[in-house]
């Protein structure tokens, strides 16, 4: 099943043990982040990652199709669905795609565990991002990782089934994942002119996806004047059925806040812009050097308001950074939590990050983030927990249940293993008899 | 009703992967078993056997109680409850007791201490309980070959007993749904493993003094008892059963509900590679992501599924089963029963694994409703009452500490 599998997950510690001794050592609290990148298009956009030099994550390529594997650069890489496909490709069926996923579903499992954030990074329209993508996302929140699912939508043109696969797709990747944000190709051709080269015009896609990646993984390690961390961005996504934006902006010079605004607000490649207004609760992350002022903060942020609703919950991260005298940028990452609702609130853990004046220690290279108290492992192991408890007993699983059935009905028991041997899986598949024509 | 001289009813309750069993009967007064009624319900949060979904299977469970109740108009107070599982396993072991007595008459408690010691020989990992004592024969002073030592003279008894062990956590799922009742408390008189009880329900003595193999094929799991020389001699349970039948043809044809492969498999499943199918095709109504269509599928593609898992699936238990030696103490053959036995081609498929005969089983030897009992499903729920009915039988004829004891341990007959 992986022929090429390097080396096996650079080990996320596993939920380390409590209670040894947490006084003594301070704890590092490092946000663990896998980035999935599920398909062809999945695999170009974290590609794009390393080609970007960005290696502070850990990567995983997944893909059907065993040709398409083999050239990307990624060094972590799983094959799936191999006895189904012969390392074909799904042929633009989502059913093979989600079928290759359930085959190696432990596989995946042993990939995604002991993360606290993964993206999964999938085109949808096609075979296996649109089949497996969800069914990677799932498997993903059930190992307790907060899962952030990074998807684009086919061109117009490429045909309207297409587009209806994808759709499906997407409902699909809403019901698994916590959260997703969404990217139309068709915004491309607004930003492509006469000369833009097809290769090119897929160029932005990746870069976003990309750029998205890191500037998430910017905010929850850089230790800030005023802090966004892990909790502060579940809180936002964490099971959320509605909509969800993320936008980031960059600006230079006298404009600058008004350019870091207008990237980070209409970000042509986001599927719905008037999600802002509709949102119930931001995260506005903003990065700016030593000579930033106090009345263009102001002004940033009451820009920002007036496009916000009035009921928003607002949480504003500021982080210093020497290297940005003159520059700015400007994450905003919103939902319009339509679930949220439905949630407890007693058993969120809401930890109020106080608001210190930390010195940002070193710049350029963001340091961990040291934090001592026990209860920050509580509270990371409480989320872990909580996103474990959600995946089996939320009433949205109505819609997973549906899955269950079509995605193999030993997914969630104990294995029948006989001298090594994992019997659940079809005996015909493991004797190699092959079905022709079907 | 309370001071009641009759015995009250016996109650089986079998919570199967694909559906909830309750059987009711009674003992007659000359010690038979008439059956009167049953009652089934779908079965949901329960997989291979055992309870995953906690609130799901015990809805199913109180729904299939109460619709019970109202069929039969009794109320349920106490039952005989199945158990299975992947984890469940066995051993044989011998224990000795010195004959207390003077007289050297073994009584009842130098039994009990032998067969105590034989259990207690069994080595058991943590965690894992003691589910049934099983007396096989008994050694008086070295000589062998003895039933009921009760009342004969010697001075040391040995005794073989045949343990059933499993994980107790595990069996405490499935109890702990019953507990979702407490307004109407259901109370468990005794808990059988659910192989043993399809056993009791579908041979009779002979079939046991010959030797034969039980397979209790169900949706989750399939148990086998083997009896020889009329003594229980290897129980256990391979977590396959129609189930994996269900998902090998749902990947296989590429097919997208269960619902859809279950129905192929009735209507045109055969584990027995027939060569005149080939070229032979059926038609399916499938629904594919936008539209209905229709498929067509080679019957000899379904059948090749089908096959390669039952293949597998036998030949496991056949190496089990001969690993011990007990291939030459089976004379009566294999007796396939429980929800997935009635498939085609299985009965021929398994002598031609088992290399003996081999015949499909439904539950015989009582009387009442016989018609509706008369299924091979119905293995499981009836041999509970049957255990219901010996275990009544046994205190009834020996009342006293022996008995409790007995009963304590969760002995067969």
């Amino acid at each position: 099943m992986t022929p090429f599998m390097s080396t096996n997950s650079p080990s996320p510690q596993k939920n380390e043990k409590s209670g040894a001794a947490p006084r003594r050592a301070p704890i590092e609290k490092k946000v663990r982040i896998k980035v999935v990148g599920v398909g062809g298009a999945g695999v170009n956009a974290i590609d794009r990652l390393v080609l970007d030099g960005f290696d502070e994550v850990s990567l995983l390529a997944v893909n059907t199709d065993a040709q398409a594997l083999a050239s990307s650069v990624v060094t972590e890489k799983l094959q799936i669905g191999e006895n189904l496909t012969y390392g074909l490709g799904a042929g633009g069926d989502p059913q093979i795609g989600r079928f290759a996923a359930m085959e190696d579903i432990e596989q995946i499992r042993d990939f995604v565990e002991g993360y606290d954030l993964v993206f999964v990074a999938a085109g949808m329209g096609g075979g296996t991002g649109t089949g497996a993508g969800p069914v990677i996302a799932r498997v993903a929140r059930e190992e307790g990782a907060l899962v952030l699912a990074l998807v684009t939508l086919p061109f117009t043109h490429e045909g309207k089934r297409r587009m209806e696969i994808a759709d499906d797709g997407m409902q699909t990747m809403r019901d698994s994942a916590d959260a997703v944000i969404c990217i139309a190709n068709d915004k491309l051709l607004a930003l492509a002119d006469e000369e833009t080269s097809v290769l090119d015009a897929f160029r932005p896609t990746d870069e976003f996806l990309s750029n998205g990646v890191r500037k998430i993984w910017q905010m929850l390690t850089r230790t800030g004047l005023i802090n966004i961390d892990f909790a502060d961005l579940c809180s936002v996504l964490r099971r959320q059925s509605g909509e969800t934006l993320f936008g980031f902006g960059e600006g230079q010079g006298d404009k600058k806040v008004e350019m870091a605004l207008q990237g980070a607000l209409s970000s042509p490649l986001l599927n719905d812009s008037d999600v802002l207004a509709k949102s119930e609760s931001v995260l506005i992350g903003v990065t700016h050097g030593p000579d930033f002022t106090m009345p263009q903060l102001k002004k940033l942020f009451d820009r920002m308001h007036e496009q916000l609703g009035a009921k928003v919950a607002c949480k504003q991260g500021i982080v210093v950074d020497e290297n940005f005298r003159d520059r700015l940028t400007v994450v905003v990452i919103a939902s319009t939590g339509e679930a949220i609702v439905t949630e407890k609130p007693s058993v969120r853990p809401t930890k109020k990050q106080p608001e210190t004046t930390k010195q940002a220690p070193a710049r350029g290279q963001a340091p961990p983030i040291v934090e001592g108290s026990p209860e920050e492992q509580t509270l990371r192991k409480g989320l872990r927990r909580k996103g474990v408890a959600e995946v089996v007993d939320q009433p949205k699983q109505e819609t997973l249940k549906l899955d269950d059935t079509t995605l193999g009905l030993f997914e969630r028991v104990e294995r029948t293993v006989v001298n090594g041997e994992d019997l659940d899986r079809p005996t015909f598949i493991r004797r190699g008899i092959v079905l022709k024509n079907i | 009703m309370i001071f009641s001289r009759k015995p009250p009813l016996i109650v089986g309750l079998d919570i199967g992967t694909s559906a909830i069993k309750i059987a009711v009967g009674e003992r007659r007064a000359d010690g038979g078993l008439s059956l009167m009624g049953s009652h089934r319900v779908e079965s949901r949060g329960v997989r291979k056997g055992e309870v995953v979904h906690h609130a799901e299977a015990s809805a199913c469970i109180m729904q299939a109680v109460q619709e019970a109740e109202e069929a039969l108009n009794m109320e349920i107070g106490e039952i005989e409850l199945a158990l299975t599982g992947g984890h469940i396993d066995s051993a044989n072991q011998r224990g000795t007791a010195t004959v207390s007595s003077e007289t050297h008459e073994i009584s009842e408690e130098d039994v009990e201490e032998a067969v105590t010691n034989a259990r207690a020989g069994v080595l058991l990992a943590d965690g894992k309980v003691v589910l049934h004592v099983v007396r096989q024969q008994f050694y008086i002073d070295g000589k062998d070959g003895v039933a009921n030592p009760v009342g004969l003279l010697g001075s040391r008894l040995e005794a073989d007993a045949h343990c059933i062990y499993g994980i107790g956590t595990r069996f405490q799922n499935t109890l702990n749904c019953l507990h979702e009742r407490r307004e109407t408390s259901v109370d468990v008189n005794n808990w059988v493993f659910s192989g043993l009880a399809s056993s009791l329900a579908i041979l009779d003595r002979h079939d046991k003094e010959l030797g034969s193999i039980v397979l209790d094929i169900g949706a989750g799991t399939t148990d086998y008892v083997v009896y020889a020389k009329g003594m229980i001699r290897q129980t256990g349970v391979l977590a396959i059963g129609g189930d994996h039948l269900t998902n090998d043809l749902l990947l296989g044809l590429k097919l997208q509900s269960r619902r859809r492969a279950e129905a192929i498999i009735r209507e045109h499943g055969s584990v027995w590679l027939d060569p005149t199918v080939r070229g032979k095709t059926v038609k399916v109504k499938t629904s594919d992501l936008l539209a209905d269509r229709e498929r067509t599928f080679q019957l000899e593609h379904i059948h090749v599924v089908l096959n390669a898992r039952m293949d597998e699936m036998l030949r496991i238990i056949r190496d089990r089963v001969f690993s011990q030696g007990l291939n030459d103490l089976v004379g009566a053959g294999v007796f396939l029963t429980g929800g997935c036995a009635r498939l085609p081609g299985l009965v021929e498929l398994t002598q031609s694994i088992f290399e003996m005969p081999a015949t499909l089983a439904a539950p015989q030897g009582f009387d009442g409703q016989v018609e509706q009992f008369a299924e091979p499903e119905m293995s499981t729920v009836v041999g509970l009452v049957k255990y219901g009915q010996i275990k009544r039988g046994e205190a009834h004829s020996q009342r006293g500490i022996g008995a409790y004891v007995r009963r304590f341990l969760g002995m067969a007959g």
